[in-house]
């Protein structure tokens, strides 16, 4: 089937990584065709090149940077534009209009795939005072600050660029369009997901939403930083808010890379019976394990050199361990995040005379030799929100200790110890535990590497997604005509494995837990309207 | 999962309220957050976890950071500090060196028509391309096309000045410093007020006033200088107001530029030098009131815009 990635920025896609998540996932799953549609940063186009592998074209819409050039909405249409944007203001400043978000938007999507004047009109006089005169109306909620008119420009130039994926040349059923595609599927949210909602509203086109570390709070923890005033702060983070609740509310399918973030989700209204964790999966899985141990026991850190990561605890467990263990050496690998936190650092190591055994590395030329260099490794961060890092320690095979923080209890689990954050006894009692008991050290160790290669394989993503497209196609209604009789099963799966318009290229491995919904899928019967092929079709094809 | 020891328990108040201290530990996340997600963003930043908001009687790390969203009145943040405005003296020197660079221009454009009389046009078209390379350096914009642009926009100005002799063409060269300078103090008191104004109603009628002063006052001056420094004889008594209208198209093409409207600012001197040119010298006045007269109004609205200091909002790049 035809499917199409959205996506924001590079993280990604990064080209050196021969296409990131999105070319491993469309690599893994060869039977379908993936078209990339990425919001770029502005800075010129990302993708010079051919699509990576797997990809059948690359579609890329700069979203931040200059307003494109473009002509305002003609004199007739204005009242249209302005109207629906009133009522998106209104839904974010006003706790009691929140229901009208899903509407406004959509609507600002049909003005803007009629004329294509969205971004000239949220950046013109008119498209201000709305903004300025809703937000400075009673009953808006303005608790820390009333918006100035600095922060009316600010924020409706803001949001300005956070709406120019409704004006987006994608929303066609041509060859290039959302509207053909079977399925949307969406990496990471806000923004990236609006031309979802939009090709669902227009088209009836589902998607599928996957998030690798929650976007709606990366957008707290950034704007907490960011130079805007309370009123603009406050103003965005409910746009993102609203933006996020209706993405939940309107995807099929959630799949968020760790039980962490699934709570997250559905304390922002996903329905749990929609959510299926999926992990994300790292090429690092079918690396080798990490060689021999060091000859004197070292333990290694490996994070940025900033207060969240905590390299402060590791610094005092430490000088505890090595009253017990004078031998012992410790490796801290990152780099400076925050300035002037390197030389802090030393000064602590200093005070605590442990100097002379503390080593800070700086960046690895790869994480594996990070790992390497250690008996065992130790994360303290006060929020672990990522798996890759712990995950790719795991895999080395080393013992790896962590804080009991975010997602460290699920993917560390019984494979490696856990000590609460900010207690440097504890730590350093888990680390004399580790560096003076070889077997335990092993055991954990091997048990890591096990449990980090059966959950971050490329192998058992793959086969959740491939079982969640199928789900998917066979759960939809067949065409966007049909879309009004919303029947299940008009578009079985068969129509797709028989008689899709790409071939089947590469043998399909069967894949553990995958297999039953195709097969599901075959025993149902087909509508008499949807499906193109026979009912048995499926079968031969595989 | 293989525990080596508690978390630290919450210290034990006097009141039974565990969350009394939790508040005041966080009270700055607390009073800026915009809704409960926004702390429990933050508390989860601070190494809390579903176990942690157990000891203080929560499910969740969510409903810990409800109630603290409704213990804790949202608190507005302080002003920013105002960024300190550049003296005005250090402006009026950079306003004298602007002056100093378009007098050499004006006296090139001066000696043009000498030029083309005595040793023919050969002559007159490398100066005249020379003065009007050397006005784009001075010019009070940025990009290169901005430059150019005002460079023949002035070229043109000066020229037609410079038909009446030296003198004009100096009065000119000091009203181009002048522009600079009015522009530099109207964008600065456009920012000041952008800071502060409340409504995009308050900021116009701030911004009111200033245009028409400045524009006066410019005028006034120009008008002085070109009675000091008096044209060829031969030309008419209207003459020496054609200096003082031209120095007010060039303060209006400063604001515009210095406002991000380049297309605007460089259409009214362009225009103006182009009707000079052509009508006969009779109707030069009427010429530079209407191309004043036309230029005006949208100067006047684009500096009362706060859409015209957006740029400066988003931390553009530096400006000169």
């Amino acid at each position: 089937m035809r499917i199409a990635l959205l996506t924001e920025g590079t993280h990604a896609v990064a080209q050196r990584a021969g296409g990131g998540w999105c070319g491993r996932l469309a690599g893994a799953l060869a039977e379908h065709e993936f078209q990339l549609y990425l919001l770029g940063t502005g800075g010129g186009p990302e993708y010079a090149g051919p699509p990576p592998r797997g990809l059948a074209a690359v579609h890329e819409l700069p979203i931040w940077g200059r307003r494109p050039a473009g002509r305002r909405p003609a004199a007739h249409r204005r009242r249209s534009y302005a109207a629906a944007y009133e009522e998106l203001v209104r839904s974010l400043v006003r706790p009691a209009d929140r229901a009208g978000f899903g509407p406004a938007l959509y609507r600002l999507a049909e003005l803007a795939a009629e004329d294509g004047a969205l971004p000239a009109f949220l950046a013109s006089g008119r498209a201000h005072r709305t903004l300025e005169r809703v937000w400075r109306a009673p009953g808006a909620e303005t608790a820390a600050g009333q918006p100035l008119v600095r922060d009316v420009l600010v924020a409706g130039d803001l949001l300005e660029q956070l709406l120019r994926p409704l004006s987006a040349p994608w929303y066609g059923t041509g060859p290039t369009g959302l509207g053909s595609a079977d399925l949307c599927h969406v990496a990471g949210g806000g923004p990236a997901a609006l031309p979802a909602l939009v090709a669902k509203h227009l088209h009836g086109v589902p998607f599928v939403l996957t998030e690798h570390g929650l976007h709606l709070r990366e957008q707290y923890r950034g704007y907490r930083t960011a130079p805007y005033r309370w009123p603009v702060r406050a103003l965005l983070l409910a746009f993102f808010r609203q933006l996020t609740a209706e993405t939940y509310r309107q995807a099929a399918v959630l799949t968020p890379g760790s039980a962490y973030d699934r709570r997250w989700q559905e304390r922002c209204g996903a329905d749990p019976a929609r959510i299926r964790v999926v992990h994300e999966s790292t090429p690092a899985a079918s690396r080798e394990p990490a060689g021999p141990e060091p000859e004197r026991p070292t333990l290694v850190w490996a994070g940025a050199l900033e207060p969240g990561r905590d390299p402060e605890l590791m610094l005092h467990a430490f000088a505890r361990v090595r009253t017990e263990l004078p031998t012992a050496r410790l490796r801290m690998y990152g780099e400076e995040a925050a300035p002037g936190y390197l030389a802090h650092c030393r000064a602590i190591a200093r005070k605590l005379g442990i100097e002379p055994a503390v080593d800070f590395a700086g960046r690895p030329p790869a994480t594996a030799d990070a790992w390497a260099a250690g008996t065992a490794v130790v994360f303290t961060a006060l929020a672990q929100r990522s798996p890759r890092l712990l995950a790719d320690a795991m895999l080395s095979g080393r013992a790896v200790i962590a804080t009991e923080v975010g997602v460290a209890p699920e993917v560390l689990g019984p494979a490696g110890l856990l000590v609460p954050p900010r207690s440097p006894r504890a730590l350093a009692d888990a680390c004399l535990a580790l560096l003076t008991d070889e077997e335990r050290r092993a055991r954990l160790g091997l048990a890591g590497r096990l449990r980090a290669q059966e959950r971050f394989a490329l192998e058992p993503e793959a086969a959740a997604f491939r079982e969640v497209y199928l789900e998917l196609v066979s759960r939809w209604p067949a065409f966007p005509a049909a879309a009004a009789r919303m029947q299940p099963f008009a578009r079985p799966a068969e129509y797709w494995v028989a008689g899709a318009p790409v071939t089947v290229e590469a043998p399909r491995t069967p894949a553990p837990g995958g297999a039953p919904a195709p097969e599901a899928a075959a025993e149902a019967d087909p509508s008499p309207d949807g499906g193109r092929a026979a009912p048995g079709a499926l079968a031969e094809a595989l | 999962m293989a525990r080596t020891a508690r978390p630290p328990a919450p210290p034990d108040t006097p009141s039974g309220d565990p969350v009394r201290a939790l508040m005041a530990d966080h009270r700055r996340l607390c009073e800026q957050a915009v809704d409960p997600l926004d702390i429990a963003a933050g508390l989860e930043d601070a190494g809390f976890s579903d176990a942690t908001a157990a000891h203080y009687r929560h499910a969740d790390v969510f409903a810990l950071a409800e109630e603290l969203y409704a213990r804790v009145d949202r608190r507005p943040t302080a002003p920013a500090p105002a960024a300190p405005a550049v003296p005005w003296p250090a402006e009026a020197c950079r306003a004298l060196a602007t002056a100093a660079l378009h007098l050499p221009a004006a006296g090139l454009l001066a000696a043009v028509p000498w030029l083309a009389e005595v040793v023919g046009p050969v002559a007159a078209v490398p100066v005249a391309l020379l003065a009007v390379g050397w006005l784009s350096l001075a010019a009070p914009a940025r990009g290169p096309s901005a430059r150019a642009g005002y460079g023949f926009g002035a070229g043109l100005l000066m020229a037609a000045a410079a038909t009446g002799g030296p003198g004009p063409a100096a009065v000119l060269a000091l009203a181009a410093g002048a522009a600079d300078f009015a522009s530099r103090r109207l964008r600065a008191a456009g920012r000041r007020h952008l800071a502060s104004a409340k409504t995009e109603a308050e900021f116009r009628s701030r911004m009111r006033a200033l245009l028409p002063c400045a524009a006066a006052a410019q005028l006034a001056a120009a008008g002085a200088a070109s009675v000091l420094l008096p044209a060829d004889a031969g030309t008419g008594a209207a003459a020496g107001a054609v200096p003082a209208l031209l120095a007010v198209l060039l303060l209006l093409a400063a604001v515009l530029l210095r406002c991000g409207r380049t297309a605007a600012a460089l259409a009214g001197p362009a225009a103006a030098g182009a009707a000079l040119a052509l009508l006969p010298a009779g109707a030069a006045p009427w010429a530079c009131a209407a191309a004043v007269a036309a230029v005006a109004p949208h100067t006047w609205l684009a500096l009362g815009s706060p859409r015209s200091y957006r740029a400066w909002l988003a931390g553009g790049p530096p400006e000169d």
